[in-house]
């Protein structure tokens, strides 16, 4: 394969994992609200995949971790609805329990409280590069963003993102959406978990490994908007490529390479908040 | 024919102590415009809240077409054919006009997907049947006031349409667009639609309602025909108690002890030349007025007619969109804000919890705020000095019992008498006051009046912004009315509360 060939195939394999996570963070985004708690609900996915794939095969894992992450998600938003709760402790509460949560339950079912590998949950090669698990990770991906750009659902998490009232006026309650939204981000989130879990066939604690912050911080490098996550999606995964291939051709070290698609999208991050900064000053001048 | 029938309806609000709505009952015809008038918070917009479904009553029923109803949102309102457009904007801004008029109904092909196509071409087919040309496929942040309020129509018309609730529909409007709002409006009534419309300006309602019902606290006041009284009585029903062009009514003898001393001074605060876009019907259009030292000058406004812009101008929070506004010949922007504020400018905000008071505070710490930078480290951290300058500011208004105690936990007129204290007890060349006396009982207002007239005599400058007439009546030595953003002089002498009247709601003079 060429170069160019294996660095392409070799960001697909990134954004796989990636790119549901990042449209779940949008969806609810849409909605106005910030979900802090991807990397823990990409957590539960992973661990559910492998637990639930461990006793009734792939598929049946790969539809747990969907729903479980869906059920948590969800559960979470209704909780600070109800309770009153601020949304962004109630996610940051998400992010802690769900490692913490992981690794009893993995005491319980794998024995283990480390790596536990199951046989036959590594998910086999559907194209050089891909393996069937991140083609289904992709479509869970292509289904939300199909739900979120082209369905009333889509729209009424918009006017719920924009203005409370116009949905007061549509006579749709508002948290009806938001929990939806929610559950949808949780879905993604599955996908993402139970693409990691299936590249390598085990539960690895932590293996989300920062992909629910990349994800967010793709969502707002893209402008909250559908098309710029999606391209900031696919800039990372090509970084990310690119710095994995290059340790076999550049001598630094691996450490520092690996590193520098992280610090690039630091960079971006800050370069474009200045620029909406000061799009926005001038907006506000008369 | 009945459509709507309200009986009894209730509403209290626990988070602001009010009785929004204390027994009302309404009914509307099918076939008629009835308007419901009132000042502000007099309950209009809860009725028209319940009306429309957006809130339940505590108690009352609601009957559509003879039948007991019960809206838990708007949907079931307008399932029974009530729509509804709200005084200020609630679309999407984000969404187009189509989007925002099907949204919650949306048509649908493919199973799932939103037929947009379909939604826009219902839009069309809408609009074209009411006369209007909004794009639908615009994005509502891109169309002008008038468009807006053109998709808000029909948003309520998409639906039902045999009952429309308008909440101040004009606010928003010039003249052109009310003229065509007003014959859509008569023509939806020659249809057989009934109307409810919701406003404070005598002008519009003299000339548009068919029967008018007049709220005040909450309790319906009086309900007539419109045809029994002219437009001067209107203007005098909805600003309190007024009469129109009556002899007998001049200034009362109890403004004479207020008024009087030294003769105006110099311009002390000067407004040129200003206008100010803002959200709803609070736009300024060249606003001119001068507050001489040794004045007060009023400016009085119904809601929604810029005076809270006008306050925010003078205050220095905003900077206008055009013109100036100078403190002493100095424009307002290049003083430095401590000095302003610490010797120059006081200031009486109308929002005293956020823009006038820290609620977390104590009483003491809000009473020194304006002058922290008098004492040295030891003396504030010793607290004797400022416990003492509290005291004295606070007991010149007449708040007790106020040591160790946080500002959140004091009634409402007690914390607008922490205010006073503070900008008051400097003796400020300026005085911005808005709506002064808001909340505070009869002793308390009285004391307040009396120091800004005697600051007024001892040579400030007093600016006062309220929605009262009588406020202006007690103290002012020259007062305006605010309408639609544009000031009108008002002058003294006979039949003042009269003039006012007819100023504020735009009937004309």
């Amino acid at each position: 394969m060429s170069a160019v060939g294996s660095l392409v195939a070799g960001s697909l394999a990134f954004m796989a994992p990636l790119a549901p996570a990042a449209i779940g963070g949008l969806a609810t985004e849409y909605v106005g609200a910030l979900n802090i708690a991807l990397e823990g609900l990409i957590l539960v996915g992973a661990f559910s995949y492998a637990a639930a794939g461990s006793i009734a095969g792939p598929i049946v894992g790969f539809a747990a971790a969907l729903l479980s992450s869906a059920i948590v998600a969800a559960g979470a938003d209704l909780f600070s609805r109800k309770a009153k709760a601020d949304p962004f402790v109630v996610g940051l509460g998400v992010n802690m329990l769900a490692p913490a949560a992981a690794s009893i339950l993995s005491q319980a079912v794998f024995d283990t409280k480390g790596v536990a590998v199951v046989a036959g949950l590594q998910s086999a090669m559907a194209l050089p590069g891909l393996r069937y698990s991140d083609v289904a990770s992709f479509a869970v991906a292509a289904a939300i963003i199909a739900a979120i750009a082209a369905t009333p659902f889509g729209t009424r998490s918009r006017a719920a993102g924009m203005s409370r009232d116009s949905l007061a006026m549509a006579g749709v309650d508002y948290g009806r959406v938001r929990g939806a939204a929610y559950f949808v981000s949780g879905l993604a989130c599955g996908a993402t978990g139970a693409a990691l879990a299936a590249s390598v066939g085990a539960w690895v604690p932590n293996m989300s490994a920062g992909r629910g912050w990349i994800a967010l911080v793709a969502v707002y490098l893209g402008g909250k908007r559908l098309g710029g996550t999606v391209a900031a999606v696919a800039m990372f995964s090509l970084l990310l490529s690119a710095a994995a291939a290059a340790q076999a051709v550049v001598e630094l070290p691996a450490e520092l390479l690996l590193s520098i698609p992280y610090f690039t999208a630091a960079l971006v991050v800050i370069v474009g908040a200045r620029g909406s900064a000061r799009r926005s000053a001038r907006r506000r001048a008369p | 024919m009945n459509i709507v029938r309200l009986s009894s309806i209730r509403k209290y609000y626990r988070s602001s102590a009010a009785q929004a709505l204390d027994g009302v009952d309404l009914e509307l015809d099918s076939g008629e415009i009835h308007a419901v008038v009132g000042e502000n918070g007099a309950g209009k917009s809860t009725l028209a809240r319940i009306l429309c479904g957006f809130e339940r009553p505590d108690s009352g029923s609601l009957y559509v077409k003879g039948e007991r109803a019960d809206f838990s949102s708007h949907r079931d309102a307008e399932r029974a054919g009530i729509g509804f457009v709200p005084q200020y904007s609630m679309l999407a801004p984000g969404l187009t006009a189509a989007e925002n008029v099907a949204l919650g109904h949306e048509p649908r092909r493919l199973g799932p997907f939103t037929d947009r196509r379909r939604a826009s071409y219902e839009f069309s087919l809408l609009a074209d049947r009411y006369g209007f040309a909004v794009d639908p496929d615009a994005v509502v942040a891109s169309l002008s006031a008038a468009e807006r309020r053109e998709v808000e129509i029909l948003r309520a018309l998409a639906r039902g349409g045999s009952a429309l609730v308008l909440d101040e529909p004009t606010s928003i409007l010039g003249e052109k667009e009310t003229a065509s709002l007003f014959a859509l409006v008569r023509r939806l009534r020659d249809s057989g639609a009934g109307i409810v419309y919701i406003s404070h300006r005598a002008g519009e309602i003299a000339d548009l309602a068919d029967r008018v019902t007049v709220l005040r606290s909450g309790a319906v006041e009086r309900a007539f025909a419109a045809a029994d009284v002219d437009e001067c009585e209107l203007a005098g029903l909805i600003v309190s108690g007024a009469a129109c062009a009556d002899p007998d009514r001049t200034e009362g003898g109890r403004t004479a002890g207020l008024r009087g001393g030294a003769a105006p001074g110099e311009p002390a605060l000067v407004i040129r030349g200003v206008s100010q876009r803002a959200r709803g019907s609070g736009s300024l259009l060249r606003v001119d007025l001068t507050v001489r030292s040794g004045e007060i000058v009023s400016v009085i406004a119904l809601g929604g007619n810029g005076l809270e812009t006008l306050e925010d101008v003078a205050a220095g929070i905003v900077s206008p969109d055009e013109g100036d506004v100078l403190v002493k010949g100095r424009p307002l922007a290049r003083w430095p804000g401590r000095e302003l504020r610490s010797r120059v400018m006081a200031y009486l905000p109308t929002d005293r919890e956020n823009r006038g008071l820290s609620p977390k505070a104590s009483v003491a710490m809000n009473a020194v705020a304006g002058r922290l930078f008098d004492y040295s480290f030891s003396e504030f951290a010793a607290g004797a000095r400022p416990l003492a300058d509290a005291a004295g500011m606070l007991g010149g208004f007449g708040v007790a019992n106020w040591k160790g105690r946080r500002v959140d936990t004091l009634s409402g007129g007690n914390r607008q008498r922490v205010v006073a204290s503070r900008e008051l007890s400097g003796g400020a060349e300026v005085v911005v006051a808005a709506n002064p006396a808001q909340g505070l009982d009869r002793g308390a207002r009285s004391r307040l009046f009396s120091r800004l007239a005697a600051m007024r005599d001892s040579g400030s400058a007093v600016l006062l912004l309220s929605s009262d007439p009588d406020d202006a009546a007690e103290l002012a030595d020259r007062s305006f009315a605010l309408y639609r953003g544009r000031l009108i002089p008002v002058e003294r002498g006979e039949s003042f509360e009269a003039a006012f009247s007819k100023a504020l709601t735009g009937a004309r003079q």
